[in-house]
């Protein structure tokens, strides 16, 4: 007994202590002026070359400033480190006169060199954006040369400093959005000289750094608002940049990032006030709230659209030695016409999305008109099914719909899919959700039949939707690809005048629209919640932010 | 038992060793890779990437990890969040599943085998009807389920817990209740059925007889003899409490917590990640399992941890 006593008091006074000293630990809960919210999810990561979540970028657009910047009302590009732009006539030439106040926030000026090296380590060190930098002249080839064997000339790259303060960009065809690229975080400068104790040779003659050079103190950047605390899965902290040229306009004194997962919770600490802004808010918290009427509910039309992605091979694993239905037009024609996108967006999402009559989200350009999917009744649709071969579904194989089940938004849309194609059409389409990585792989692999997919603009031109489904795009998952599209897509490169671009993409998104490798369901609404004390703070398509213009009352 | 332990002691790098191969191959093989993300990436730049990280051939991998695991003592970086040592994610997030994990096994013991003795003692008593309800409630009801109802009542109606906060005596106080219930329901099941066979025995009637009060006989001489069970199921307990603790720590929004990083991790194919927290829940079963082992020779004589074959 006494031994269990004594086990009893060891424990306790273990977790008297643990306690004590989580207690001792305690931090100011909310600092004095600061603005609190919480993101998407938690930082990924801050590293530029491998940057790729939305949460991150957002970030980025709070901590370093690229040439432009978005306006936070209009989202229109307009000038941050750059204040004049200089483009020759056949629209490959920029040269950009860089703000001479600009600092980084340790007191260095801003260079044109902070460019070159930053564009450098893109193409030394590759992620997932790197192939923007690919409009510039030479760069992916230099990209291909380092990856080799460390070699390459990195003068043959279409950027040059002409001085500190003039920046000669050299383009490999006209590039009208040029501007909304350069308010990209991927295109942001960096500072060499303190990034210079991450450096490490990596094989080969060639170099990479460590992506431990975002974390503060080491870190230096150039936005409105600076890094001071980086605690991961916890917190982030940033502060005013003591050096930033605008600082005069900065209204926060602090801003944490909260990191929280969980919905329900996010949604306590939001109506505790603990946090004023809701980045992300999922549909099971927003759709009660969307009823009761509240106005801190922002819900906008987003640069984005849900699909089902279709696999237009001959052959897929779901259909054993036989022929993959989905690879004949008129099967995905008949199924996009059974599927009543209405049903979906009223009692799946429920948010007020739009049902998608398009593969891009109409409206965003002016000029840009591509012609809807085609409709009809469901007469026509079985009329289109027998057309294939499978009069009434006979003779149909079972297929299923991948998604992530993670997603319950998802997993609702697949059964109202499946039980609409089965019962209107008489085919059998199972829905199948397996963990996030297995569905991007089976993606990634084209090992599917039909899955619900999504693609979001990364920029404001109708390319950064086009070219996903260029016949050996990355993005491409659907085995997809005639040459007309293809014609029409490179053909749009090298033309500068914008609305004779617009119409050869717009004809292009029709081609695709009437082809269906991917069948529409409806485009996406961005959620987030704020109360009205906080000013300036804008929702748009893209959900991005602009922090400089946020203020608290 | 010196010799017992110090052999059990060796037989730790042979165990660590196995569950690090076996592990590596179970992550291995799974579908998905760290690098899939929203947009698919470029096969050179993917390339690129995985070299970076020692990724691109197994042997390579198995060949750099290992190594400067036992040579520096570091499982290298996370590769999803590759701003952070995996050293730094687990110390960072150790504290905070430590201290509801053992605050959460304190309430089950002590609360479990209170409960568990009354209600052998007053069998069909009200505490014994009470408590078996209780019970099956905590054995049946998942930990999601009461972690959400905690956050709710505490957090939205009373205003009393701020969800994300580890920092007031409820913050620590309510996680650990919620992940408490489950082996709380067991130690009053086991303890009720270990007490009752206790009170039967002789050596009970032989103490009652010599004058003894039923208190004293109970705490004296049946308690010590019905923890056996409890203490055996203590290692397994231990384990739920510092792994299973996932749900209660992403309703609670305790972010970092080790339970919450590991079920991440696997859901990333963080495999760096995977392999250091699976190394580390390794040791501390490990760890755990000899202490109970030990425990026994101290809580009940009769047991030799010597003994061959009698």
């Amino acid at each position: 007994m006494r031994y269990i006593r004594s086990t009893l008091t060891v424990c306790v006074a273990a977790v008297a202590c643990a306690l004590a000293s989580s207690s001792c630990d305690r931090k100011p809960d909310r600092p004095a002026g600061a603005f609190r919210f919480i993101n998407r999810g938690d930082i990924i990561t801050l590293d530029l070359n491998a940057m790729s979540y939305l949460q991150d970028f957002r970030i980025s657009f709070a901590t370093r400033e690229g040439l432009y910047t978005y306006n936070p009302e209009n989202f229109k590009p307009e000038p941050a480190l750059a204040v004049s732009d200089e483009v020759s006539a056949d629209g490959k030439t920029w040269t950009f006169k860089l703000r001479p106040e600009a600092r980084w926030d340790n007191g260095d000026p801003v260079v044109a060199g902070d460019f070159l090296f930053s564009w450098r380590l893109l193409l030394e060190s590759p992620g997932e954006y790197t192939y923007l930098l690919h409009y510039l002249e030479g760069a992916a080839d230099y990209q291909e040369a380092y990856a080799k064997s460390g070699s390459g000339d990195f003068d043959t790259v279409g950027v040059k400093a002409i001085d500190d303060h003039t920046l000669q960009v050299k383009l490999a065809n006209p590039c009208p959005f040029f501007r909304d690229l350069m308010a990209f975080p991927t295109f942001y400068p960096r500072h060499a000289k303190s990034m210079e104790p991450f450096k490490q040779t990596i094989g080969n003659g060639r170099f990479a750094y460590q992506a431990e050079y975002t974390r503060p103190p080491a870190v230096v950047t150039n936005g409105p608002y600076k890094l001071v605390a980086w605690e991961p899965k916890r917190l982030l902290r940033m502060e005013q940049n003591p050096h930033y040229w605008g600082k005069a306009d900065l209204k926060l004194k602090v801003i944490e990032m909260v990191v929280t997962n969980d919905a329900q919770s996010s949604f306590i600490q939001y109506e505790q006030g603990d946090v004023d802004w809701l980045a992300d808010v999922s549909q099971d918290i927003a759709f009660p709230l969307k009823q009761q009427g509240r106005n801190d509910l922002r819900v906008s039309p987003a640069f984005g659209t849900a699909f089902i992605t279709v696999n237009c091979a001959e052959s897929v694993p779901d259909v054993k030695g036989g022929k993959n239905p989905f690879s004949d037009p008129r099967v995905r024609k008949a199924a996009s016409i059974a599927i009543d996108r209405n049903t979906l967006t009223e009692s799946v999402t429920r948010m007020g999305e739009k049902p998608a009559l398009h593969y891009m989200p109409p409206g965003f350009f002016e000029g840009y008109d591509a012609k809807p999917i085609a409709q009809g009744t469901i007469d026509e649709a079985r009329k289109l099914l027998a057309d294939a071969g499978y009069p009434d579904g006979k003779g149909f194989p079972p297929v299923s719909i991948v998604y992530n089940s993670d997603n319950t938004i998802r997993r609702d849309l697949a059964a109202s899919i499946s039980n609409q194609l089965r019962t209107k059409l008489g085919i059998t389409v199972e829905g199948r959700g397996v963990d996030l990585q297995s569905y991007r792989d089976s993606l990634t692999k084209k090992q599917y039949t039909l899955g619900l997919a999504a693609w979001f603009g990364d920029y404001m031109d109708p390319s950064t939707f086009a070219d996903k489904y260029l016949a050996n795009a990355e993005n491409n998952d659907s085995n997809w690809g005639p040459k007309a599209y293809d014609d029409l897509v490179y053909g749009v490169r090298p033309v500068a005048d914008q609305q004779k671009r617009y119409q050869m993409l717009a004809d292009a998104e029709s081609l695709l629209n009437q082809e269906l490798p991917v069948v529409p369901l409806y485009h996406y609404v961005n959620i987030s919640l704020h109360r009205d004390n906080v000013k300036g703070l804008f929702t748009n398509a893209k959900n991005l932010t602009i922090f400089k213009t946020i203020s608290i009352e | 038992m010196w010799k017992t332990i110090a052999f059990r002691l060796l037989q730790f790098p042979l165990i660590l060793a196995a569950v690090y191969l076996v592990t590596f191959l179970l992550v291995w093989v799974a579908p998905g890779d760290p690098y899939t993300s929203e947009r698919n990436i470029a096969p050179e730049v993917l390339q690129q990437m995985k070299e970076r990280d020692h990724a691109d051939k197994w042997y390579k991998f198995l060949l750099h990890y290992p190594y400067k695991l036992i040579m520096q003592g570091d499982f290298g970086t996370s590769m999803k969040n590759r701003e952070f040592t995996i050293n730094e994610l687990i110390w960072q997030g150790l504290p905070v599943s430590m201290t509801i994990g053992l605050l959460a096994l304190l309430i089950a013991i002590i609360v479990g085998m209170t409960i568990g003795t009354i209600s052998a003692i007053r069998r069909n008593g009200i505490v014994d009807y009470a408590g078996m309800s209780v019970t099956l409630i905590g054995i049946s009801v998942p930990s999601f389920v009461t972690a959400s109802v905690l956050v709710l009542v505490f957090g939205a109606w009373l205003r009393m817990l701020r969800p994300g906060q580890f920092n007031s005596v409820l913050d620590i106080l309510l996680p650990s209740l919620a992940l408490s219930l489950m082996p709380m329901a067991y130690i009053v099941r086991l303890q009720r059925v270990s007490m009752l066979d206790v009170l039967g025995a002789d050596y009970v009637r032989t103490a009652r007889a010599k004058g003894l009060s039923r208190p004293q006989v109970v705490i004296r001489h049946c308690l010590r003899n019905a923890f056996l069970p409890v203490f055996t199921y203590l290692g397994p307990a231990a384990a739920v409490a510092l792994t299973g603790s996932f749900v209660v720590e992403r309703v609670f929004g305790l972010e970092n917590g080790l339970g919450k990083l590991f079920v991440e991790s696997v859901t990333s194919r963080d495999r760096t990640l995977i392999m250091g927290l699976t190394m580390l829940y390794s040791f501390i079963l490990l760890g755990l399992n000899l202490l109970v082992d030990v425990g026994y020779v101290f809580i009940d004589p009769r047991i030799d941890m010597e003994a061959k074959k009698a």
